[in-house]
């Protein structure tokens, strides 16, 4: 049985959510209507959609599609299956790392600061941003 | 010089430090990433805050 998790994690960037699937090499589909989510059976799933999927063939063997889906609000909701969070899987949390990575250097070049990103041997992100004067 | 430092840890968890800032000055630079990050800040100014002239502060999924 696989169910899907509504993520409380605030997205509110969209380019950023593309950049960090891009960083970790899921490709994913676009749609300016929200789009029915297909689960682990190949069944699709109405009442789930979004706007950006990244299909189940991309995630693992008895994933859902994941999906983020534009809010009213402008913000994103993602729509993540269980197979695809701790503990059976990293992609999750790796791509909210990647999304905390790409919004904080967007951030940065937006106020015309300089990031430089070192990815460390434990797993961690650093960005150090310079360039204040 | 002034830097600030991001760490973002494995589970998407972000801290921020800055260095190099003038007392609170560093507060509306760390708030540009908390911003972009849509989530409450909670700002803890180390000991030596105004002495050494840094400001920690820690935002983003703590879950």
């Amino acid at each position: 049985m696989s169910a899907y998790v509504k993520i409380d994690v605030k997205l509110t960037d969209e380019e950023s959510i593309k950049e960090a699937l891009k960083a970790l090499d899921l490709p994913f589909e676009e749609f300016e209507i929200a789009e029915p989510l297909v689960d682990y059976r190949g069944q699709r799933r109405s009442q789930t959609r979004a706007n950006i999927i990244v299909r189940r063939r991309h995630l693992s063997r008895l994933s859902n599609d994941m999906g983020f889906e534009k809010m009213p609000d402008g913000t994103w909701q993602a729509h993540v299956s269980d197979y695809d969070m701790p503990p059976r899987s990293t992609i999750w949390p790796r791509i909210k790392q990647e999304y905390a990575a790409a919004v904080n250097t967007r951030a940065a070049r937006k106020k015309g600061y300089h990031v430089t990103r070192v990815n460390e041997a434990d797993g961690k992100i650093k960005l150090k941003v310079t360039g204040y004067r | 010089m002034k830097k600030i430092e991001i760490i973002i840890d494995t589970d998407g968890n972000v801290e921020a430090e800055a260095f190099g800032f003038k007392g609170c000055g560093c507060t509306e630079e760390l708030n540009v990433f908390a911003e972009a990050l849509g989530e409450k800040v909670e700002v803890k100014k180390k000991g030596d805050y105004f002495a050494k002239e840094t400001e920690q502060v820690k935002v983003g999924w703590n879950k």
